[in-house]
C-alpha cells in the first residue's frame, strides 16, 4: 500500500520510504514526516495527480509520483 | 546586547520583529551569504535583535535556510529569540531542539495563543517547564499582547540547566567521538550542537573545523549510519534523529495541549468549501487568472500609470529644468562634457528608475497581499498541473509572475524553490517575462504598424513569452538538468487576514531591494549610453551616425539581417536596451528621428520580428546583475545569458523566415 492508494478522508501510518532522494526524504523531515507518522487525506487534486495530506498539525501537497514512493498501512 | 529571532517561516516572525523594533530596522549584509541581515534595535534599550529567515531546521535545504547556520556559527550574539506557533507546536518544536541544543541563552515565544483559544486548545505553560527549562513567554504578536514581557525576560536570560535529548546508544557514541575532534575554542556554541549538526548533514559545520578532523568527522558520520541501517534502528541517520526527537515532541504536545473546557477538540482536518474551490483544477485556475487581470489593471491601467504619468511630468517640468540651471549657475557649460553626462546620463536615469516605481509597489502590495492571506500557496497547487508537465515547479508560479513587473525582484524570488538546479532553471526563464520595461517598445511599434489590432499584438507577444518560458524549461530538464528530478512538497498555510502594515513593510522593502540593485545598473548605464552616442572617432557631440553607438550596431548589424532587421539603427537600439528595455524605444525613437523614420525602416513582418527579438533576447544588465549575485557564479551567469540571446535569436528567424513564406 502506497499513499497514493489512499482514499479521500482515510488515515494512515507511514511504514517506509521507497527510493526517494536524498533531498527530498530531508524536505519531509523538515516539514515533520518520517517513518511513523499518521498521515490524512484531505484530497486528491489535479485530476490525480496531487495528494493533499495533513500531517500532525501540517497541511501539505505532494506529487503522485513522490506519494507512490511512500509506503503506508491504513488505520 | 544582540538577539537573534529564529522561527520555521510562517509564525509571526515578521510581526514580533517589528513589534519589539518599532520601525527602525536596517537591512545589512552577511559576508558570504547573498540573503539580506535585517537588524532593529529593540525598543526602550540599546539591544539589538537580528532577523533571521524563516526556516524549518537548521540543517539547510534552501539558501534562505543556510543563513541560519551561518549566523549561528559567524555572528556575534548574546541569545537566541525562538518564536513557535502555538497551533502547529508539533512541527515547530523540531527546529526549538535543535536551538536549545546548541545551549546558548534563550527564550521561546509561543505566539498565536489567540489563534490557538480559537481552536478549543489551551496552553499549560508550567508543565512545559519541565521539559523545557528556558524562559518562556506566550504571546499574540499582531494583538501586541506580551512584546512587554519578551522585553523584560530578555534580561533574564540565561542557561539554568543545559539541554540535552537522549538520542541513544548508537547516536551518542558517535557524538561523543565528534565532540572530541573539536578543538577547543571561544564559541559560546555547545561543542555537542556541533557534533549533532554534523551527524544530521549540515555541511554549513565544516567549514569552521579543522581541515585535518573533517575527514575523520565524516567517517563517524557515515560509520554510525551504516550501524543504524543494519541495526534496523531506523531507515537513516537523520531519520533516528528524527524520531527521537519527535517521541520527545509527542510527549511535551500531550502534557501541555489541552483542550479549554467546554470545547470539544476537533480530530478532524478537512478541506473547507473555499479551498475546495480555490484549488479546483478548472475553477481554480480561471479564478487566478481573472485576479491576475485585475492585479494588471489596477498595477497599469488604472493606478500606475496615471502616477507615472504624473511622475514624469514632474521631473522634465520642474526637477530636471531645476538641476540643469543650479548646474549653469555653477558656471556649467550647456555644451560642456560634464553638464551632458549629469543631465543626460545621471539625471534621466534616475528619472528612469523613479517612473518605474509606482507601478514595481502596486505590483509588489499586491503580490504581497496574495502570499500574505496563504492564496499564493492554492495558486502553486493548481498551477503545478502544469507546470510540472515542463519540469518546472507550482512554487515558480510566484517568481515567474513577478517577471512581469520586474525581472529584478523576480530573480530573488526564486529564493523559495529549494533545489538548486531547479532554482536555477527558473531563473533561466525569468527574462523571457514581458517585464513592464518591455511595453514602451510594443507600444511604440504597435502604434506605427499594426494600428488595427494593437493589444491583440501586444497580449501575442505576453503569451509568446509564456510560450517560450515554458518551452525552455521542458528543453532545460530534458538536457542540461536531465539528472535532476523535480520535486514538489507544498506546505498548505491557513488563510490569514492579513495585517496592513506588514504588507506596506514588504512591498517597501522590496521597492528599496529593487532601487538599490535595478537603481545601479540603470543610471550607470543612462551614462555610458550617453557617452556611446555623444562620442565618436571624431570626438565629441558628433552626428548621431558617427557616434560610437552607431560604430557598434553598424559592426552587429549583418548578424540580424536573417532575423529582418539589419540595420544599424536597430542592432544600435538592441545594444542599448540591455542596459535598459525601456532604452530600445527611446533609443530608436532617437536614432530615427521620429516615427516616420522607424516606418521607413522595417516592414510590419520585420517589425514583428523585432518586437520579439527585443521581447527574448537578453536580460537587461540589472537582470543580469542580480543573477550573479543569487547564483555567485559567473560561469552560471553567462549560461543564462547565452541561453536567452540563442532563444531569442532562433525564435524570430523562425518567425521571420516562416512570415516570409508566408506573405
Ligand atoms: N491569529 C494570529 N495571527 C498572527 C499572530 N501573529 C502573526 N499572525 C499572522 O500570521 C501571519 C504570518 O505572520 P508574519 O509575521 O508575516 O510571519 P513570518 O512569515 O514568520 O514572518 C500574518 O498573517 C500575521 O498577521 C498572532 O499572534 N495571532
Amino acid at each position: 500500500m502506497t499513499l497514493a492508494t489512499m482514499k479521500k478522508g482515510e488515515c494512515a501510518i507511514i511504514t517506509e520510504f521507497t527510493d526517494l532522494s536524498e533531498s527530498f526524504s530531508r524536505r519531509l523531515y523538515d516539514v515533520g514526516i518520517s517513518v511513523g507518522s499518521e498521515v490524512r487525506l484531505l484530497s486528491i487534486l489535479n485530476f490525480g495527480q496531487l495528494f493533499y495530506i495533513s500531517i500532525d498539525d501540517v497541511d501539505l501537497c505532494i506529487r503522485k509520483q513522490e506519494a507512490q514512493k511512500i509506503k503506508i498501512e491504513k488505520i | 546586547m544582540r538577539f537573534m529571532l529564529i522561527g520555521n517561516p510562517n509564525v509571526g516572525k515578521t510581526t514580533l520583529f517589528n513589534a519589539l523594533t518599532g520601525a527602525n530596522a536596517h537591512v545589512g549584509n552577511w559576508s558570504g551569504v547573498t540573503v539580506d541581515k535585517l537588524v532593529g534595535s529593540i525598543k526602550g534599550g540599546n539591544d539589538q535583535l537580528i532577523d533571521l529567515p524563516g526556516t524549518y531546521s537548521v540543517t539547510p535545504s534552501s539558501e534562505d535556510e543556510g543563513v541560519v547556520t551561518y549566523a549561528i556559527l559567524h555572528e556575534s550574539y548574546n541569545g537566541f529569540i525562538n518564536i513557535v506557533d502555538a497551533t502547529h507546536l508539533k512541527r515547530n518544536l523540531h527546529l526549538s531542539i535543535q536551538l536549545l541544543e546548541a545551549n546558548v541563552p534563550m527564550m521561546v515565544t509561543l505566539n498565536m495563543m489567540d489563534a490557538l483559544a480559537k481552536k478549543g486548545l489551551m496552553f499549560d505553560a508550567q508543565r512545559l517547564k519541565e521539559y523545557i527549562p528556558n524562559e518562556l513567554v506566550l504571546i499574540s504578536a499582531r494583538k501586541g499582547e506580551g512584546i512587554e514581557s519578551v522585553i523584560d525576560g530578555l534580561a533574564k536570560l540565561s542557561i539554568e540547566k543545559p539541554f540535552k535529548l537522549d538520542y541513544g546508544n548508537t547516536i551518542e557514541k558517535a557524538i561523543a567521538q565528534i565532540i572530541r575532534l573539536i578543538p577547543q575554542n571561544e564559541r559560546a556554541l555547545d561543542n555537542r550542537w556541533i557534533a549533532i549538526q554534523a551527524l544530521e548533514g549540515n555541511e554549513g559545520v565544516y567549514p569552521i573545523l579543522p581541515k585535518s578532523e573533517v575527514d575523520k568527522i565524516r567517517m563517524i558520520v557515515l560509520e554510525t549510519e551504516k550501524q543504524i541501517i543494519e541495526g534496523k534502528e531506523a531507515l537513516s541517520l537523520k531519520g533516528a534523529i528524527f524520531n527521537k526527537r519527535r517521541e520527545w515532541i509527542h510527549q511535551v504536545y500531550q502534557a501541555c495541549v489541552k483542550p479549554l473546557p467546554g470545547f470539544k477538540e476537533e480530530h478532524q482536518a478537512r478541506l473547507t468549501p473555499i479551498d475546495r474551490l480555490l484549488t479546483h483544477p478548472i475553477l481554480g485556475i480561471l479564478i487566478f487568472l481573472l485576479l491576475m487581470f485585475l492585479i494588471y489593471s489596477l498595477t497599469f491601467d488604472w493606478l500606475g500609470n496615471p502616477i507615472s504619468d504624473g511622475f514624469t511630468a514632474v521631473i522634465d517640468n520642474w526637477v530636471t529644468p531645476a538641476i540643469s540651471s543650479f548646474l549653469l549657475s555653477l558656471g556649467l557649460h550647456p555644451e560642456g562634457f560634464i553638464y551632458g553626462a549629469l543631465i543626460e546620463g545621471v539625471v534621466a536615469g534616475v528619472g528612469g528608475v523613479i517612473v518605474f516605481l509606482p507601478q514595481i509597489l502596486i505590483l509588489f502590495f499586491c503580490l504581497s497581499l496574495m502570499e500574505a492571506t496563504g492564496y499564493m500557496a492554492r495558486v502553486a497547487i493548481v498551477m503545478d498541473y502544469i507546470f510540472s508537465g515542463f519540469g518546472l515547479n507550482g512554487k515558480a508560479v510566484v517568481p515567474l509572475i513577478t517577471g512581469f513587473g520586474c525581472n529584478v525582484p523576480a530573480i530573488m524570488a526564486t529564493r523559495t524553490i529549494p533545489d538548486k538546479f531547479e532554482r536555477i532553471k527558473t531563473m533561466m526563464i525569468i527574462p523571457f517575462m514581458s517585464c513592464s520595461a518591455r511595453l514602451p517598445v510594443y507600444v511604440l511599434f504597435v502604434g506605427i504598424f499594426f494600428k488595427k489590432s494593437q493589444s491583440l499584438i501586444i497580449m501575442g507577444l505576453y503569451l509568446l513569452g509564456i510560450i517560450v518560458a515554458l518551452l525552455s524549461a521542458k528543453l532545460l530538464s530534458v538536457s542540461i538538468f536531465k539528472k535532476t528530478q523535480s520535486q514538489f512538497i507544498l506546505e498548505v498555510p491557513p488563510y490569514r487576514v492579513p495585517q496592513f502594515k506588514n504588507l506596506m513593510n514588504q512591498t517597501f522593502s522590496r521597492g528599496s531591494d529593487f532601487i538599490h540593485t535595478a537603481g545601479k545598473f540603470i543610471v550607470l548605464g543612462s551614462v555610458v549610453l550617453w557617452l556611446l552616442k555623444d562620442l565618436g572617432p571624431s570626438g565629441l557631440h558628433v552626428p548621431d551616425d558617427q557616434s560610437y553607438l552607431a560604430l557598434l550596431g553598424g559592426v552587429l548589424a549583418p548578424v540580424f539581417l536573417p532575423l529582418g532587421f539589419g540595420t544599424w539603427q536597430a542592432a544600435s537600439s538592441l545594444v542599448v536596451g540591455f542596459l535598459a528595455k525601456e532604452l530600445v524605444a527611446s533609443s530608436i525613437l532617437i536614432i530615427c528621428g521620429a516615427e516616420t523614420g522607424i516606418l521607413a525602416l522595417f516592414t510590419p513582418l520585420q517589425a514583428f520580428s523585432f518586437l520579439v527579438f527585443s521581447l527574448l533576447y537578453i536580460p537587461c544588465l540589472s537582470t543580469v546583475g542580480v543573477m550573479y549575485q543569487e547564483t555567485k557564479s559567473l560561469k552560471v551567469t553567462t549560461l543564462m545569458v547565452i541561453f536567452g540571446v540563442v532563444v531569442a535569436y532562433l525564435v524570430s528567424f523562425v518567425i521571420y523566415q516562416l512570415g516570409l513564406l508566408i506573405l
